[in-house]
């Protein structure tokens, strides 16, 4: 029997939603943080969705946010020139590291101790967390705004993308810049991908992969509209893009091919990202709205609950709900 | 024709009286735990958790000290798109999300009768009386 995909929207938001991230597996399994412009980031259970907080205290639109590996660490960009660092499990600010212009990124180490920030004054800063009143290491050479920066190569490297249309390979040690990209467009999104070394670029309707060591271009792949933002799956069987026509898209990373498209949202999805686990992924919209799609659709897993043939007319407890793709929490 | 994939439950979504990051929960009794409930008094050591107490009920009446002398006081609350206005305080709850005040007066000159504001609108507020802003977040985790 065939099965069609029930996404789970997630609302809360009141503004549009511009950045998601995923924590890596732990003991209560894996968490999911949301950037808002209504300022408040929130944190979610990662397989269901459900709400567990908001972080209080930012002035201002939130652009970016991360977890730590852990998810006991959280951080914050935002347009109150402020980037904030965040207890994840009692929601507490722990610190609030002031800039001269609007935070848009922000990435910790694997081990938590530094935190990379950069935004619109065009400056990479590298905080020490273990020593917050000490000035930041400071990286200059973007000449316009930093949209998106990222630790690579175990934490040795650093990868910044922005405005003046270039992605950047940093070395940590040296602060110098070791490597360019120059785009005739504008970068919506990077990821990084340590398994493999893989960088995941997006540029008008293109989702473009890349060595993230030597910046050298694996493959490209054309979708049907403009992408704001694309994910490779931890396996590297699939990866998922979504962008201005409002749908999310699924297509074989081999072939190229373009295996299933989903329209939920009611805006253009501005973010994108798969579980650590690969089993589902969660897409940002500026409806102000997350939703959590299965990556293979039917599976029991999560909030999702296969009914097999078998299981019609006997006993169960559990009440299912079938609903149409337009569902709201 | 395809059959929509079955769901338990839809995702809970956020309360709207609290910021949320229920202490109860296993992962923050696990992580956080920095104090000795009191059901567990039998099981720990009863000076220390009269230590305990005593720290709690210091913090607790600084709290009540600290929003009785603001009781009265003007204030400014700063909304967001650059609006300010002017009230007279009356209390908080314990999380510090909800205000009462009253005598609203915007800077266009309007005047409101004795009203609830709800903290979700103002971005910051101090107290006109005070040099610089009252930090009551530093009062609030209280058990």
């Amino acid at each position: 029997m065939a099965m069609r995909q029930t996404p789970l929207t997630c609302s809360g938001h009141t503004r549009p939603v511009v950045d998601l991230a995923f924590s890596g597996i732990t003991p209560y399994g894996y968490f999911l943080i949301s950037a808002c412009k209504d300022g408040k980031p929130m944190l979610r259970q990662g397989d269901t969705g459900d709400w567990i907080g908001t972080f209080l205290g930012h002035k201002g639109a939130v652009w970016g946010a991360t977890l730590n590996t852990d998810a006991t660490k959280a951080a914050t960009a935002a347009a109150d020139f402020t980037a904030k660092v965040w207890d994840a499990v009692s929601g507490d600010e722990v610190l609030s590291l002031a800039h001269k212009h609007i935070v848009k990124t922000v990435s910790f180490t694997q081990d938590s101790n530094c935190l990379l920030t950069g935004g619109n004054d065009k400056l990479l800063r590298i905080y020490d967390l273990s020593s917050p009143e000490a000035a930041p290491q400071e990286i200059s050479g973007h000449t316009s705004a930093i949209k998106k920066a990222l630790w690579c190569n175990n934490d040795q490297q650093i990868l910044s993308a922005a405005d003046d249309k270039t992605i950047r390979l940093w070395d940590r040690s040296s602060m110098q810049e070791v490597k360019t990209l120059t785009f005739d467009t504008s970068v919506s999104s990077m990821e990084y991908v340590a398994d493999g070394q893989i960088l995941v670029i997006t540029y008008g309707k293109t989702i473009a992969f890349y060595n993230a060591l030597s910046l050298e271009m694996i493959k490209t792949v054309e979708a049907p509209a403009p992408i704001n933002s694309a994910s490779l799956h931890p396996e590297k069987d699939f990866f998922v893009a979504g962008g201005d026509d409002f749908k999310l898209y699924k297509f074989d990373y081999s072939t190229k091919e373009e295996l299933e498209s989903y329209k939920g949202h009611f805006g253009p999805v501005h973010c994108v990202r798969f579980s650590p686990d690969g089993e589902l992924y969660a897409s940002g919209s500026e409806d102000g709205t997350l939703r959590l799609w299965q990556t293979a659709v039917g599976k029991t897993y999560g909030l999702w609950k296969c009914v097999l043939p078998e299981d019609l007319g006997s006993e169960n407890p559990e009440q299912l709900y079938t609903s149409t793709p337009e569902i709201k929490a | 024709m395809a059959t929509p994939v079955p769901v338990l439950r839809l995702p809970k979504g956020p309360d709207p009286n609290s910021r949320g990051f229920d202490p109860n929960s296993p992962r923050f009794i696990a992580l956080c735990r920095t104090s000795i409930s009191s059901s567990a008094a039998s099981d720990t050591d009863s000076e220390q958790l009269q230590k305990e107490q005593h720290a709690r009920s210091v913090l607790r009446e600084g709290f009540l000290r600290c929003l009785l002398s603001m009781t009265n006081k003007k204030v400014q609350f700063q909304m967001y798109e650059n609006v300010k206005v002017e009230a007279t305080f009356g209390a908080s709850d314990i999380d510090v999300l909800n205000f009462q005040s009253g005598n609203f007066l915007g800077s266009g000159g309007g005047c409101w009768a004795y009203s609830y504001l709800i903290r979700r609108s103002p971005v910051s507020f101090s107290g006109l009386m005070q040099p610089r802003p009252l930090n009551l977040n530093s009062l609030k985790h209280l058990n």
